[in-house]
């Protein structure tokens, strides 16, 4: 049943994940991998995954090291290789000259292949602006595709960069190799698409307003949507956004947006993200938990560059907010306890399905839970809720989350007036950005 | 950091009629067919993910077939800036949407997508249709209640609507020998006006289209995704869709024409062992 609702992707074969893994590590790292590391991202055992990477050294799909290391994967080096790739002003070495290409045109980044050409020794250097070649007479022997031992030793070690066409069709006739040469652009755009999948998600988008100058960066962190507001004069402080759930994300989502712009463009850090399995995230909404939405706030608080961060909830998410970091400060927008939450919930549940004569929905307060008893989980207006997620919430309230310890509170109760204006002026969330920037600490 | 994302997903600002526009975008997990889909949402979504994230599914599940899948955000909706559209099916209101979408096309294009299936919810569903023809590359078309009236959103009627350019445009469509999947939830309202607008010229036009045009009636509701059940059937209806017409919307033959092989093409073969 999750499988046909498309939480979970069909697994991949271990020696896939293994090397997708490797080579998203070594690119963010730039340093050499272990194989425990590895075996944790793919969820296999140590052995086991010891035993595929030893496996895929052999075929020359993976490069390791004397120490069991994993230095390359998927064509990228973070030692020296056989050809030279800057990324930006990050160096890294490829086994092939189509590798270098591929790596730079699905990243869209600007950078330059340094590479020897195999016919005359000459030094050949390829510019990349935005993940294209800037105008070149450079060429790439593209090896015909044929069964060999070892990839890196059989196949790469052919695929080369020329100085231009002719150099190449010189070589070919030396060596008699097969295959065919290729104009660098025309490499680039084909090649991207075997990198893109791979790069996904490591670079972030980014916006900048011309107004206020804030930066907006948005992207994944692991598996969650994160969006990070950043000044263009920083005063020092945070703000993480905890969103609600269910149908309340829906109708507060426009209204968070603005209000983080609004807040960075007063030089005041915002963090906002999606919880696993909603939103733009990763992960299976019937796995959510009060828990797991409170680990999320924490990650997301762990991007924040300020010193000082406070936290922002609303609805459900103010108990979120308030259990994520207790002491720090906390604006409480719409605030509402567990049992209340899932009481209205219900209702409108009740509500709309006697509006459309049953269509998916109905039933009293009391059938919901019923159903969530006997099957684990219920449709409530139109989003999967589970059992852990109704029983996690249902006992949970803002006197308990807030406990005993000191904080600074501002409680903002925007009632009808928001929860029926999705889309609020601008006017509006400049007052409330007014009043959150006044009330956090200097 | 790595590894931790069920989807290659990549995000991106896209720049348009002075706004940024929002998207993500899902990759297979192997080399991407050349043909992209392009997901499009209805007026009243605050994001493209959708209600309980059917449209981020959808993109999940045509990935899965192989197909790169963009969901955007609207001006003024999700993450991107600008001013939210108005909620209105003339034409006036529809096409500076499609210049949106032209604008998303061009990148697609820039990464090295060479056509274009447009699939829309509602309002996105008639953005959709009113690409055909003028984003370019656009080879086919998913329609998720598409209104066959011109509605105003904030005036809608009990029944029927103003008269607008539906049936010209599905016509336009289907002379342009696009394949169009239409999916009509049973107890929804576009459904019944479906009905009835089937029994005078549009019924002609389908009976004409053939295999061109496929209709799913589902027997939930699917107009705003208002339940789960219908959410997976637009999933599962979508999916079957593309599923069929994957070979016209598959890996073009190899571009330098040699037999046995780009290598470029087929590197996730040899990499396989």
């Amino acid at each position: 049943m999750a499988e046909q609702r498309l939480y979970h992707r069909p697994a991949l074969t271990l020696d896939t994940r293994l090397r997708r893994s490797a080579f998203r590590r070594l690119y963010t790292s730039g340093s050499p991998v272990s194989v425990a590391a590895l075996a944790a991202d793919a969820g296999a055992g140590v052995d086991e995954s010891r035993a595929t990477v030893a496996d895929m050294d052999a075929r020359g799909v993976i490069r390791v090291d004397r120490d069991g290391m994993v230095i390359g994967s998927w064509g990228l080096s973070v030692l020296p290789d056989r050809h030279e790739l800057w990324i930006g002003e990050r160096r890294f070495w490829t086994w092939c000259a189509m590798d270098a290409a591929g790596i730079l045109g699905a990243l869209a980044a600007d950078g330059r292949i340094r590479s020897r050409s195999p016919l005359s020794g000459a030094t050949v250097e390829v510019r990349f602006r935005a993940g294209r070649p800037e105008p070149t007479a450079a060429a790439v022997f593209l090896a015909e595709r044929a069964p060999c031992a070892s990839v890196y030793e059989d196949w790469c070690s052919l695929v080369n960069l020329f100085e231009d066409a002719t150099a190449a069709a010189s070589w070919v006739e030396r060596t008699g190799s097969a295959g065919a040469c290729t104009a660098m652009d025309e490499v680039t755009r084909r090649a991207a698409g075997t990198w893109r999948p791979l790069v996904a998600g490591l670079t972030a988008a980014e916006r900048v307003d011309a107004a206020s100058g804030l930066t907006e960066r948005a992207g994944f962190a692991g598996s969650l949507f994160v969006v990070r507001y950043l000044p263009a004069a920083p005063v020092g402080l945070a703000l993480v956004v905890c969103p609600p759930i269910l149908a309340d994300q829906a109708v507060h989502y426009r209204r968070e947006v603005l209000l983080a712009r609004a807040l960075g463009a007063r030089g005041i850090e915002v963090v906002r993200f999606h919880p696993r399995g909603t939103g733009n995230s990763h992960g299976d909404p019937l796995e959510t938990t009060f828990e797991t939405l409170v680990a999320d706030a924490r990650a997301a608080a762990g991007l924040v560059q300020a010193d000082r961060a406070a936290f922002l909830g609303t609805r459900v998410g103010a108990l979120v907010a308030a259990a994520a970091h207790p002491g720090a400060p906390l604006v409480l927008w719409d605030a509402i306890d567990g049992g209340d939450f899932w009481r209205e919930a219900f209702r409108a549940r009740r509500i709309r399905g006697l509006v459309d004569g049953g269509a998916g929905h109905g039933g009293s307060v009391d059938d919901a839970e019923a159903q969530l008893e006997s099957v684990g989980s219920v449709d409530v207006l139109g989003y999967h809720v589970g059992r852990p997620l109704y029983e996690s919430v249902r006992s949970r309230t803002l006197a308990g989350e807030l406990g005993a310890a000191e904080r600074r509170l501002l409680r903002l109760d925007g009632g009808g007036r928001w929860w029926f204006n999705p889309d609020p002026g601008l006017e509006e969330v400049q007052h409330v950005a007014d009043l959150i920037a006044a009330w956090l600490p200097s | 950091v790595s590894g931790a994302q069920s989807w290659p997903e990549e995000v991106v600002f896209i720049r348009s009629r002075g706004s940024d526009l929002f998207g993500v975008l899902t990759q297979p997990a192997g080399e991407p067919e050349e043909t992209a889909v392009l997901l499009l949402s209805g007026a009243a979504e605050a994001a493209s993910f959708g209600r309980n994230q059917v449209r981020a599914r959808l993109a999940r599940r045509f990935a899965d077939l192989g197909f790169p899948a963009m969901r955007v955000d609207y001006p003024g909706a999700g993450e991107s800036t600008g001013r939210a559209p108005e909620a209105r099916l003339d034409e006036g209101s529809i096409l500076p949407l499609v210049e949106d979408a032209a604008a998303v096309a061009g990148w697609l294009r820039e990464r090295g997508s060479r056509r274009l299936v447009v699939a829309g919810s509602c309002l996105g569903s008639r953005v959709a249709l009113t690409c055909a023809g003028r984003v370019p590359d656009v080879g086919g078309l998913v329609l998720v209640t598409p209104p066959v009236h011109d509605y105003d959103h904030r005036r809608m009627p009990e029944s029927g609507g103003p008269q607008g350019r539906f049936v010209e445009l599905m016509r336009d469509a289907v002379d342009a020998g696009l394949p169009v999947l239409l999916v009509y939830g049973r107890p929804d309202r576009f459904a019944t006006d479906f009905e009835l607008a089937r029994r005078g010229e549009l019924g002609d036009l389908l009976r004409t289209a053939g295999d061109l045009v496929t209709v799913a009636m589902l027997d939930h509701a699917v107009y705003d995704f208002p339940n789960t059940a219908g959410q997976d059937a637009v999933v599962e209806a979508a999916a079957a869709w593309l599923r069929t017409h994957a070979p016209r919307f598959g890996r073009s033959p190899c571009p330098s024409g040699q037999e046995g092989g780009d290598p470029l093409l087929r590197l996730q073969d040899l990499l396989d062992g």
